[in-house]
């Protein structure tokens, strides 16, 4: 069976290659993988990304906390072992396993006119299991890339479910917020061999994400 | 090279004279045409010295000088030649003439290339084929033509041979005759200057203004 | 399995290598001379390469049907005259009152004369090509590589070049005065000392070294690939160190050119 089928031109990278491309994306760039309101992050730079606190009334401030993931670790199609349930691997899917570090900036404050009080962190680490798939866009003729979106989460252990449910959809976003970041331009999967016009994939199939059309 | 004018005498032309007066005729050569009555800047180191004929000896005979140039001035071989009454010379330049050459006489019996004049001759080979239309340049009514033909079909051999041949115009006054001559690349015609006060053959394209020396 | 694999058939590899001969541009061989007879040439030669058609032969030689090798040459004739005894024949006319007047036999020189030359053409070959991948300075380059030295037609280019260089001469001969007489005696020299034969070796000569060692480049990157582009201060720029790098002819139920490559 050849490689580009139908078309004039393939580009493939394995899975083994897109844990490479990860480690290498999120090694330059570990703000976005890490988050963070003051006082924990002070200004965004390279190494962490400050966002606003959530702002409640009666807390000075807003309410502080901080997100720290772990390089994610990609499974793609078919997977190397079983995932959580109910998260189930199908073709043209990929997994995403990452740890999350959570930390809250608990703020303890007296009654009256003792409100202004000092933050103390507390933190909590969830295994968070994902599954998802590759999406591309297209910029201009041989010009786009390659980013994925996440379709499920489950975080491990959570009770009671209902707080796992909440878990799970607040760690779904906050995984396809940073998944988002990682978007590789299609000439990584060619290493700039030639210029594909995209007519087929991205496609996930035997542990690897495959893409296939014409040249420029 | 080879531009038909008798006023600078270049490799293939011929200027000739006949001497019919006894004595001693210095000559100079030079580059240039020197306008009449123009004194030399030097004493001629050229001269024909034309002795009597001896008794009934009616016969005559050409004498050739070779002009050559040397650093840039120009020498006759022999420099001194003794001729019988009614000979003839021919000057000719050989191929270290680069620029053309003039013959004339500094004494009383005058000649000049750049002149012609009777008992005179100039003879020039024709390269190119084309048509030459030619006038005397000091603005006497003297004209004519030539006519250079490409021998169509002719053997190369057989068209060296012809270079052998040559065709005469004969000059008096202001007639050429015959005004026009038809001949082939590389023949000579020559023209025979029985009497005239001074002309030239000078092909109308090099005369883009009246000569300065026209009458 | 490598970390990341590239293939382009037939039809993606003949547009790969047009693009090769165009970044090749314009290439300028050696001058070099030559002489036969009263003849020199000198000349000077720029070729470019278009076209031509690839067919893939596992597992590593890429042939190229039809390319077209578009070269120019500029040739400097010079044609020495001095073989020849060229000489204005005596000529004796009656002069009337004068009597016989003979013109010495005026022999001639002429100075070399030198003729410029411009010729162009255009020769299709044919190649089998060696697909290599190499690391060199730094780089991974992927060439294709002549195997050999091609066959060319030089036939029609020989004859129109001596057709181009028979009319130059002709032309240049009949500018000069006198000759009309002894162009033929010319003609028949240069002739003798230079013809198709010899035109067809000059040819071959030029153009060997253009087609010699040719090799088109289809890829050049950096080992220290740049994966993804900065995007600001915050964000530098994502680099891979591209490792292994292979190139190779498969044929899995269609001919195809595999790159893979490790990060």
């Amino acid at each position: 069976m050849s490689l580009t089928g139908a078309h004039h031109a393939f580009a493939g990278v394995s899975e083994d290659g897109v844990n490479k491309i990860a480690h290498a994306f999120f090694g330059a760039r570990p703000r976005y993988l890490h988050y963070g309101t003051t006082p924990f992050v002070g200004t965004t730079t390279i190494t962490e990304t400050q966002v606003s606190t959530i702002a409640f009334p009666g807390i000075p401030g807003g309410i502080s906390y901080m997100v720290e993931l772990s390089i994610p670790q990609f499974d793609l199609y078919p997977p190397n072992g079983p995932l959580p349930p109910p998260l189930v691997l199908g073709p043209n899917q990929l997994s995403v396993k990452t740890e999350a570090h959570i930390t809250l900036g608990c703020l303890q404050t007296g009654a009256g006119s003792e409100k202004r009080g000092t933050t103390t962190p507390v933190s909590t680490d969830l295994e968070v299991w994902a599954i998802g798939h590759p999406v591309s866009q297209t910029f201009s003729l041989g010009v786009g890339d390659i980013y994925f979106h996440v379709d499920d989460v489950k975080v491990m252990p959570v009770a009671p479910a209902s707080l796992d449910l909440v878990l799970d959809c607040l760690l779904r976003m906050i995984l396809n917020g940073v998944l988002s970041s990682l978007q590789l331009p299609f000439k990584i999967f060619n290493v700039d061999f030639f210029k594909l016009i995209l007519e087929e994939g991205p496609l996930v199939t035997a542990n690897q994400i495959e893409i296939r059309g014409g040249i420029v | 090279m080879n531009s038909l004018d008798s006023r600078f005498l270049g490799v293939g032309d011929c200027y000739g004279r006949r001497f019919t007066h006894a004595g001693t005729s210095p000559y100079e050569l030079s580059h240039l045409p020197l306008p009449p009555g123009t004194q030399a800047d030097r004493a001629s180191t050229f001269a024909i010295t034309t002795l009597d004929a001896p008794g009934d000896d009616s016969e005559t005979h050409q004498h050739n000088v070779t002009v050559s140039e040397r650093e840039g001035a120009l020498h006759a071989e022999p420099a001194q030649l003794e001729i019988t009454l009614n000979d003839t010379v021919l000057w000719v330049a050989d191929k270290t003439v680069q620029a053309g050459f003039c013959v004339r006489g500094t004494n009383g019996h005058a000649f000049d290339s750049a002149s012609l004049t009777g008992n005179s001759l100039y003879t020039h080979a024709f390269g190119l084929p084309g048509r030459y239309q030619w006038r005397d340049s000091h603005g006497s009514r003297l004209a004519g033509e030539v006519l250079v033909t490409e021998p169509e079909g002719m053997e190369p051999n057989a068209w060296l041979e012809a270079l052998s041949s040559g065709t005469v115009v004969h000059v008096s006054d202001d007639e050429a005759t015959p005004a026009t001559v038809e001949i082939i690349p590389g023949q000579r015609v020559f023209w025979a200057i029985a009497r005239a006060q001074g002309v030239s053959i000078t092909d109308v394209t090099l005369l883009s203004k009246p000569d300065s020396y026209n009458r | 399995m490598p970390d990341v694999v590239a293939a382009i058939d037939e039809t993606a590899a003949n547009s790969l290598l047009h693009d090769a001969e165009s970044a090749l541009g314009t290439v300028d061989a050696p001058s070099g001379s030559t002489s036969a007879g009263p003849l020199v040439l000198q000349w000077s030669a720029s070729a470019s390469f278009s076209g031509g058609t690839v067919a893939f032969t596992p597992p590593d030689v890429i042939a190229i049907d039809n390319c077209t090798i578009n070269y120019e040459l500029s040739v400097d004739l010079s044609i020495d005259l001095s073989f020849l005894d060229i000489c204005l024949p005596q000529v004796c006319v009656p002069i009337p009152c004068v009597g016989n007047v003979c013109t010495p036999k005026i022999c001639l020189t002429f100075p070399p004369i030198s003729i410029p030359i411009s010729f162009s053409e255009a020769i299709e070959f044919s190649a089998d090509f060696d697909l290599t991948a190499t690391l060199a300075g730094g780089d991974w380059e992927i060439d294709v590589v002549i195997l050999g030295v091609p066959t060319l037609d030089l036939g029609p280019g020989a004859l129109a070049l001596l057709e181009a260089i028979t009319v130059a001469i002709a032309a240049a001969l009949e500018a000069i005065p006198l000759i009309g007489p002894f162009l033929a005696l010319i003609t028949v020299a240069i002739a003798a000392a230079f013809g198709i034969a010899d035109v067809t070796g000059l040819l071959g000569d030029i153009l060997t070294p253009f087609v010699s060692g040719l090799k088109f480049k289809l890829y050049k990157q950096p080992q220290h690939f740049e994966a993804i582009p900065a995007g600001g201060a915050l964000d530098p720029a994502v680099f891979v160190t591209l490792q292994n790098l292979t190139a190779e002819v498969q044929d899995a139920g269609k001919p195809e050119l595999v790159v893979s490559v490790d990060i």
